[in-house]
C-alpha cells in the first residue's frame, strides 16, 4: 500500500510539473486566475479577522459531540443544520437522530434522523428549506485491513447507507437517491460526499471518498439520473475524492477536488472552466450570497503528505476573483490525523462554523474586535471605528446595480445585488424596462435633481466623511450635496419625503447602521432605471475592513415595488491621493454648457487671468472681541465649540448691505461696518454694473435664482439656517440649500491658482477664541445678493467666527477685490443658534421661478 | 387661547416674516399691479424653493381660469408648523397679491383668507430671520 501511495504522489508530482511547463494548459482556462498549480505559493500568511469561539452549540443533557463534516445554514440565514456522527465516528449500531438544527444563539431545536444514516457526511438546504445530506459510508461488514481504495463499489452485505436523503424541514422523508447498501457504476452510489441542489432544482452529488470511483452525478429535480462526469485521477477532467461542492451566484459548480488539493470550477453540463489551488486542500467548500467562498483545509500536512507547505484551516476569499483573503489557522500544530474544519459554512451575518472530524467539535468563528484587522482600525476617541476621510465606491453600480453589458455612456459591470436580481413586481419591472429605455432623459440625474440614497454612496465621485459624537455628515462632490446622519439617538423630525431621505444612525459594535426613511418616489437607484416609491425603506450598514476600505452594505424594502427585501452590498475605498473633495456643479455645468447661464468676462475666471489675483494678505480689521469672561461651549481641546444649527442676523444682507428700506425686500439695518459710511467702495464701471444687475430684467442673471451655489460670504446670509459640524481637523459647514463649505484646519496650502470655486477654498486657524477662515480660488460667478452686488474672481475672504455667548457667534466678512473695489471692506452680523434640523432645500424639484425671470428678460428684448 | 387663534398666529408668523427668497421679487412681480382674487383651491405645491397655491377663478364671461399664487418656501411653511392638510384642494380662499410681469395668471401672494378666517400674510419676498 505505501508503495502505491509514494507512485500516486509521483504522478501527482509529474503533472504538476507538465502544467507549470506548459502554462497555456487548458486545465487553467478562466482569464485572470491563477496559474498553475505547481506554481502558486502557499497562502498561509493572511490576516485571520476572526476570534475562535468554542462550545457554542449545546448538546442535550447526556449527549456528547460526535464526528461531523456536515454543517449548513438555514434558509433563514441564522441557524445552523449539521450532521453528526452520533457521539462517535458513525452512527452504526446507534439510534441517536443524527440531524440537529440549531438556532443562533447555539440552542438544539430540532432533530431527526435516528438509525437512517450510517455516516452523515454532506448536508444542503435548498432554497425551499428542505434539507438533504448524504450517507457516505455503509453497514457490510468488512474485514480488518480491507482497503477502501480498491474498491469501486460496497463490498457484499451493504443493506444500509450509500444513499442520498430529502427531509422537510420538520424532517419527514420527501425523497431518497441511491440504492439502500450503495452500488457500483453504473449504479449509485458508492462514498456518497456532498449534494447540492441548484436554483432550477438540479440535483448534483459528488461520489468517492477514497474508493476507485471519483464522479459527479447529476440530477433532475424529481431524482432522475442525467448525467455523470469524471474519473478517478489528477489528470484534466479527472477528479480525486470530491469531497465537497458549492455553487457560487453564477451558478458555477465548485468541486473541492480533495486529493489533488484543488477546486475545479464546472458549469451546470460538467464543462470544466478553473482549476485554483490557492484555497490549498479542499475538505470543505461554502459560497455565501455575496460570492464570499469559504474552504476548510482538514488534512495538508498531516493525513496528507503531498500537500507540505500548506496551512489546515479556513481560508476566506472571492469565489468571483479566485483571490484569498483571511485565513484562521488549525490551531493544532502538528499531527497526523483529520485535523480542524472538514465542513465549513456561513450565516448571513458573515460568521463561519467550522464542523470537525477528528476534534469531535463544531466551531463558530466571528468577526470581533481584538482580532486581528479590527486592532489595526482607525478608532475615534470614544472608540468607533474612525470612518473620516475621503472615500469613493469601487464598482459600477452607480450604472446599473445588476450585472450589466456595457452600453453607450455606460461601462460594464458586475452585480453589486445579492442574489443578483431585483424582486420586482410585474407591473414594477414592466416599468424598469421603460425607464431603461428612456433613461437618457427620464434619469432625475439627467435634470441634476438630488440622487437619493442609496445611489448618492456609490456614484463615481469622492465624498468625505465627517464623524461626531452626535453626527456622521458626508459631504459629496456630485453638486455638493451632503447628508447629516444622526447619531444622537433622535429620530425623523417631520413626517415629509426628502429627496436625499431621512438618516438616522446608531453603532452596533463596530458597525454603523443607518436607517434611511422619508423617501420621495422621484429618485432612482442607478442609470438603468432602477427605481422604487415613497414606501422605500433602506437599511445601511458601514462596516470597516480595514484602515482603507468600508465595506458599504444597503438592505431595500419597499413592498410597493418589490416581491420581498433584497441587499447590496460593495467596497468603499479610501481616496489616499485626494486631498480635498472639489465640486461638480450638475446644474450650473449644464446651464454653462447649453447657453442659458452666460460667462461674463469681466468676473469670471478665465485661464490666464491669474495675474489679477492679488496676494491673499489683507487688512484685517483687529477687532476680536475679548470673550474670555463668557461662557462658552467647548471642545475637549479646549477651542470653542461652534457646531450646530445657525442662521444669521442677516440685517437684510441678501438685498443690500446699506441701509434700505424697499417694497417688495425686508428692511435691512446695515451690515457694512467698514467703510463706516458712503457705502461700497465700488470701481466706476462696478457700480454702473450693480445699478444694472438691479433692473427686472436681469433678475434671471443672478446665479441663486437658478438654483447655483451663493458663494462666499453670500451662503450665510442668505435667508436659510446652516449647520456647522466641527471636529479638531475640520470645520464643516453644511448649508441647508445643499451646498457645502469643508474648512480644514490643519495649515495645508491653497489649491493652485488655476483651480476655481463656487465655494472657494477655505482653510481654517485658531486665533484665540476666534476661528479664522481665508477663502481664496473664487471663480467671480456668484452675486453678493439679490440686488447685484459685484464680485469678481479676484475676491479673498477673511472672515472670523467669534463666540459671544453659548448660542450667539459674532460674524465677520472682509472682502478684498481689487478689480470690483478701491479698498477691501467689512461686513459684520450675529449668527444665532436655532432650535431643530437642518431641511433639505431641493431647490431644482420646483423652480418655476426661473422661467418667469427669462419672460421678463426675453420680453424686455423685444 | 383656542387652537383656531393659535394656528391663525402660526400662519401670520409663517407668512410676514420667514420667507425664503432665492431670487429678486422685483424682477418677477410688479409692485405697482395689485390683485385681489376669489376662487376655489385646486391643488398647493409644497415645495421648494416656494411653495404655490392654484385656484380657479371666474372671470365676469363665466371663464374659469387657474391662477398659481406664490408662496414662502415648504420648509419654511413646515417650520412654522403648517401643513399640506390646513388648505385643502376645494377651498374657497380669496388672496391680495401683485401680478407677475411676464403677464400670465400668476401673483405673489400678500395676504390669502380661509373660510374661518385664517390668514396668510405677507410676500413671499418678506423674508428675514425666525421671529422669537
Amino acid at each position: 500500500m505505501a508503495n502505491r501511495v509514494v507512485a500516486k504522489i509521483l504522478i501527482v508530482l509529474l503533472l504538476g510539473a507538465t502544467l507549470v511547463a506548459h502554462p497555456s494548459t487548458p486545465l487553467r482556462t478562466a482569464p485572470g486566475q491563477v496559474e498553475g498549480q505547481g506554481g502558486v505559493q502557499p497562502t498561509n500568511s493572511l490576516p485571520n479577522p476572526y476570534r475562535t469561539v468554542e462550545n457554542y452549540f449545546k448538546m442535550p443533557d447526556g449527549r456528547t459531540w460526535g464526528s461531523t463534516s456536515a454543517v449548513e445554514i438555514d434558509k433563514d440565514g441564522r441557524s445552523i443544520w449539521v450532521g453528526e456522527r452520533c457521539g462517535a465516528n458513525t452512527c452504526a449500531g446507534s439510534n441517536l437522530p443524527s440531524i440537529l438544527k440549531f438556532d443562533a444563539s447555539g440552542k438544539l431545536v430540532r432533530s431527526f434522523g435516528g438509525g437512517m444514516l450510517i455516516f452523515p457526511h454532506g448536508i444542503f438546504v435548498d432554497r425551499d428549506g428542505n434539507i438533504w445530506v448524504t450517507d457516505g459510508q455503509d453497514n457490510a461488514p468488512r474485514a480488518p485491513g480491507t482497503v477502501a481504495s480498491t474498491l469501486a463499489g460496497p463490498p457484499p452485505g451493504a443493506t444500509k447507507g450509500n444513499q442520498v436523503f430529502k427531509f422537510s424541514p420538520e424532517g419527514k422523508l420527501l425523497m431518497t437517491l441511491g440504492t439502500p447498501g450503495g452500488a457500483a457504476a453504473p449504479g449509485f452510489f458508492y462514498q456518497p460526499n456532498d449534494i447540492l441542489v441548484a436554483p432550477n432544482g438540479s440535483i448534483f452529488v459528488s461520489e468517492g471518498h477514497g474508493g476507485a470511483n471519483s464522479r459527479i452525478l447529476k440530477f433532475s429535480k424529481d431524482g432522475k439520473l442525467i448525467k455523470t462526469w469524471g474519473t478517478k485521477g489528477s489528470g484534466d477532467g479527472q477528479l480525486d475524492g470530491p469531497h465537497a461542492l458549492a455553487m457560487d451566484s453564477q451558478g458555477r459548480l465548485f468541486v473541492g477536488d480533495r486529493s489533488n488539493n484543488r477546486i475545479v470550477i464546472f458549469d451546470q453540463e460538467g464543462r470544466q472552466l478553473a482549476v485554483w489551488p490557492q484555497f490549498s486542500r479542499p475538505s470543505g467548500v461554502y459560497i455565501d450570497k455575496r460570492d464570499v467562498i469559504y474552504v476548510a483545509d482538514s488534512e495538508s500536512e498531516s493525513v496528507s503528505r503531498n500537500h507540505d507547505g500548506w496551512k489546515r484551516g479556513i481560508r476566506v476569499g472571492s469565489a468571483r476573483d479566485g483571490s484569498v483573503t483571511a485565513f484562521i489557522p488549525d490551531p493544532v500544530d502538528k499531527t497526523t490525523g483529520t485535523s480542524a474544519a472538514e465542513g465549513v459554512a456561513a450565516d448571513a451575518d458573515g460568521n463561519i462554523y467550522g464542523a470537525e472530524v477528528g476534534p469531535k467539535a463544531l466551531k463558530k468563528y466571528v468577526r470581533a474586535p481584538g482580532a486581528a484587522a479590527a486592532r489595526t482600525l482607525p478608532r475615534t476617541p470614544d472608540g468607533k471605528p474612525d470612518l473620516q476621510g475621503i472615500w469613493q465606491v469601487r464598482s459600477r453600480a452607480a450604472y446599473d446595480l445588476e450585472d450589466h453589458p456595457a452600453r453607450y455612456g455606460m461601462p460594464a459591470g458586475r452585480s453589486v445585488v445579492e442574489g443578483d436580481v431585483i424582486p420586482y413586481q410585474p407591473w414594477a419591472a414592466a416599468k424598469k424596462r421603460e425607464n431603461f429605455e428612456r433613461r437618457t432623459t427620464a434619469d432625475p440625474l439627467a435634470q441634476c435633481y438630488l440622487p437619493g440614497v442609496p445611489r448618492i454612496m456609490y456614484m463615481e465621485y469622492p465624498f468625505q466623511i465627517f464623524q461626531t459624537r452626535d453626527h456622521v455628515a458626508i459631504a459629496f462632490e456630485w453638486q455638493q450635496v451632503f447628508r447629516m446622519i444622526y447619531t444622537n439617538g433622535s429620530r425623523p423630525a417631520l413626517p415629509l419625503p426628502f429627496w436625499m431621505g431621512d438618516s438616522r444612525g446608531r453603532w452596533e459594535g463596530d458597525t454603523l447602521t443607518v436607517d434611511v426613511t422619508n423617501h420621495n418616489d422621484h429618485t432612482w437607484f442607478d442609470m438603468a432605471g432602477n427605481f422604487h416609491s415613497d414606501a422605500l425603506h433602506v437599511v445601511e450598514r458601514y462596516v470597516m475592513v480595514d484602515a482603507d476600505t468600508i465595506r458599504y452594505e444597503a438592505d431595500i424594502d419597499d413592498p410597493k415595488v418589490f416581491t420581498r427585501p433584497w441587499k447590496i452590498s460593495m467596497p468603499l475605498q479610501r481616496q489616499k491621493d485626494v486631498t480635498r473633495v472639489l465640486e461638480y456643479q450638475c446644474r450650473a455645468e449644464m446651464e454653462e454648457a447649453n447657453g442659458d447661464f452666460k460667462p461674463d468676462s469681466r468676473t469670471w475666471y478665465q485661464k490666464g487671468s491669474s495675474s489679477a489675483v492679488p496676494a491673499v494678505a489683507q487688512q484685517v480689521r483687529a477687532t476680536a472681541p475679548a470673550v474670555a469672561s463668557v461662557a462658552l461651549r467647548r471642545m475637549p481641546d479646549g477651542k470653542p465649540d461652534l457646531s450646530g444649527l445657525f442662521q444669521a442676523d442677516a440685517g437684510g444682507a441678501n438685498w443690500g448691505f446699506e441701509p434700505h428700506n424697499e417694497p417688495f425686500t425686508p428692511g435691512g439695518r446695515g451690515v457694512l461696518v467698514d467703510p463706516p459710511s458712503g457705502g461700497l467702495p465700488y470701481q466706476p464701471w462696478a457700480k454702473e454694473e450693480k445699478v444694472n444687475r438691479n433692473l427686472p430684467e436681469r433678475g434671471y442673471d443672478d446665479p441663486t435664482a437658478h438654483c447655483f451655489a451663493g458663494g462666499v460670504p453670500r451662503s450665510l446670509y442668505v435667508p436659510s439656517p446652516f449647520h456647522i459640524v466641527q471636529t479638531p481637523a475640520y470645520v464643516l459647514i453644511l448649508l441647508e440649500r445643499m451646498s457645502w463649505r469643508i474648512v480644514p484646519l490643519d495649515g495645508r496650502p491653497h489649491l493652485p491658482d488655476t483651480m476655481r470655486l463656487w465655494q472657494g477654498d477655505s482653510l481654517g486657524h485658531w486665533e484665540g477664541d476666534t476661528l479664522v477662515i481665508q477663502t481664496t480660488n473664487l471663480n467671480g460667478k456668484t452675486w453678493l445678493n439679490e440686488v447685484g452686488d459685484v464680485v469678481s474672481h479676484a475676491e479673498t475672504v477673511v472672515e472670523r467666527f467669534t463666540p459671544a455667548s453659548a448660542d450667539t457667534i459674532q460674524y465677520e466678512a472682509t472682502v478684498n477685490d481689487p478689480i470690483v473695489f478701491t479698498r477691501p471692506w467689512t461686513i459684520a452680523m450675529p449668527l444665532k443658534r436655532q432650535e431643530g434640523e437642518l431641511l433639505e432645500v431641493a431647490c431644482l424639484e420646483d423652480n418655476q421661478d426661473l422661467q418667469h425671470l427669462k419672460d421678463v428678460r426675453d420680453g424686455s428684448r423685444k | 387661547m383656542t387652537g383656531r387663534v393659535w394656528l391663525a398666529t402660526i400662519l401670520y408668523c409663517a407668512m410676514a416674516s420667514h420667507a425664503a427668497a432665492h431670487h429678486s421679487f422685483s424682477a418677477e412681480f410688479d409692485i405697482n399691479k395689485p390683485v385681489t382674487l376669489t376662487g376655489t383651491v385646486t391643488m398647493v405645491r409644497w415645495s421648494n424653493p416656494h411653495g404655490w397655491i392654484y385656484i380657479d377663478v371666474k372671470d365676469a364671461n363665466g371663464k374659469v381660469v387657474n391662477w398659481a399664487f406664490e408662496t414662502a418656501a415648504a420648509n419654511q411653511l413646515y417650520r412654522r408648523g403648517w401643513r399640506p392638510e390646513d388648505i385643502p384642494t376645494g377651498t374657497v380662499v380669496t388672496i391680495d397679491g401683485w401680478l407677475a410681469r411676464n403677464g400670465s395668471p400668476m401673483a405673489n401672494t400678500d395676504k390669502l383668507v380661509l373660510p374661518d378666517g385664517r390668514k396668510l400674510l405677507g410676500p413671499a419676498a418678506n423674508a428675514g430671520p425666525p421671529t422669537p
